[in-house]
């Protein structure tokens, strides 16, 4: 069993090593989101592979809540990052206290990834008011989400 | 008495989650999971979205196997091409639009697609029952041709297995009729 | 063999090939073109690879109470990743994250166009 976990260990170091390589290439936000997302899973999967060696249950809690609560901040961030839910870019900077330069930042990273991105135009959406709806949440979610993960 | 049955539906549901919580089977947490989902449903009322099918254990099994060799299958090859050679991947958004129009079944089936590596959801239509699929490493128009055939047949294992009747005569329709039905609401 | 011995091998194949899913994961994260491409391989360990894995540690630890846990964390994984998955996806969509060179078909711009 001890050849299996440091096989897995390796493994799992490895996955974790390159989804931060993809949180701190970006180019993107979302391209970040995605990464945290895969680096989630892959503390699960280490958590739960450390309770299989050591057949020990007392990571299993931990477990429960990252797998009901993992999507919940990067559904926030998605929602915020949206061209079309997103507030005017005269109204976003005022973020709240010392998210705001960061956050900014982090709208022009959306913008300028690899495609040319601001050309595409923003779609008409067919469900505006669920739009309208996310607009009011969206900052407020995602500042909650900030605070959840710090 | 439709929402009388979601709500007792719900009821079981939570109870069962409280009691696998628990990790015990007995009186106490049975008792103790249906107060609770009683309160947590008094205090936090579900949407109106409603289940009117049967669940036929037969379907679910057909489901679930098939998810399963479909996961592995998927994740075996999404992995080779991971590790493959320089060869850039080609991917396509299809619109895929399906037989019954339900809200839990559009969501059912958009869950089941997106779970399964190399097909995502990237939005869907909901009054018209169309889902936007960007589905990776698709080489020419055959695959394009063999994804849809996919999704339709996703589907119909999904309404046999939870479907009620009216939606299973619906897919029956759809399946004489031919490929792409444009079959009215499922009610 | 004793039956721990092959319970332990199930075990140990279970957990390895959930650990190479996610190494397949990672390396997908960082050579795959665009952002919806990626989404794809961050699929794998959040489904599969965590299946597997969770697999395994359950017949490791063996017990209900620990059973009846990983078979909820596996179902609420299974509930909450597409949620997250589809709206990542959507707004990726909508910002235009993706090489549009890349796509052999596009019908939801084309349904965009002409609805």
């Amino acid at each position: 069993m001890i050849v299996v976990a440091a096989i897995a260990a390796v493994f799992l170091a490895a996955a974790a090593g390159m989804a931060l390589g993809r949180i701190i290439r970006g180019p993107s936000t979302l391209d970040r989101i995605v990464g945290t997302d895969v680096l989630l899973a892959i503390t699960v999967c280490a958590t739960a592979t450390e309770a299989a060696y050591s057949r020990d249950a007392t990571g299993l809690p931990i477990l429960l809540g990252l797998s009901l609560l993992g999507a919940a901040g990067s559904v926030a961030v998605a929602r915020f990052a949206d061209p079309v839910a997103r507030p005017s870019p005269a109204v976003s900077p005022s973020l709240p206290g010392r998210g705001g330069a960061g956050a900014a930042g982090s709208m022009g990273a959306l913008s300028g990834a690899e495609s040319p991105g601001n050309d595409h135009p923003a779609p008409a959406d067919p469900t505006g008011h669920q739009e309208s709806t996310g607009r009011a949440r969206g900052p407020v979610s995602t500042r909650r989400s900030r605070e959840a993960r710090e | 008495m439709v929402r009388g049955r979601d709500r007792l539906l719900a009821i079981v549901a939570l109870t069962v989650v409280w009691m696998l919580l628990w990790g015990v089977f007995s009186w106490v947490t049975l008792l103790g999971g249906l107060l609770v989902s009683m309160l947590v449903l008094t205090v936090f009322p579900l949407p109106p979205v409603t289940f009117a099918g049967r669940l036929r254990p037969g379907g679910l099994l057909r489901v679930a196997i098939r998810f399963l060799t479909d996961l592995v299958v998927a994740s075996s090859q999404l992995a080779w091409t991971a590790f493959g050679g320089r060869r850039v991947p080609h991917s396509a958004v299809l619109a895929v639009r399906l037989s019954v129009r339900s809200d839990l079944h559009l969501t059912l089936c958009a869950e089941a697609v997106s779970l399964v590596p190399g097909s995502l959801i990237v939005d869907m239509d909901r009054a018209a029952g169309i889902l936007y699929v960007h589905v990776f490493d698709v080489t020419g128009p055959a695959d394009i041709d063999q994804f849809r055939r996919d999704v339709r047949d996703l589907e119909e294992r999904i309404v046999r297995a939870v479907g009620s009747d009216a939606e299973i005569k619906l897919i029956n329709e759809a399946a004489t009729a031919g490929s792409t039905s444009t079959v009215g609401g499922s009610r | 063999m004793t039956v721990t011995a092959v319970l332990d091998v199930v075990a140990g194949v279970c957990l390895l090939g959930g650990a190479l899913l996610s190494l397949a994961a990672g390396v997908g994260l960082l050579r795959f073109p665009d952002l919806l491409s990626r989404m794809h391989a961050a699929t794998k360990p959040q489904v599969l690879g965590l299946l597997l894995i969770l697999a395994g540690t359950a017949i490791r630890l063996g017990t209900a109470v620990d059973i009846t846990t990983l078979v909820l964390v596996g179902a609420f994984q299974l509930v909450t990743a597409p949620v997250a998955a589809h709206m990542v996806g959507r707004t990726a969509y909508r910002a235009g994250l993706f090489r549009r060179d890349l796509l052999l078909t596009d019908e939801l711009a084309a349904d965009r166009r002409n609805p």
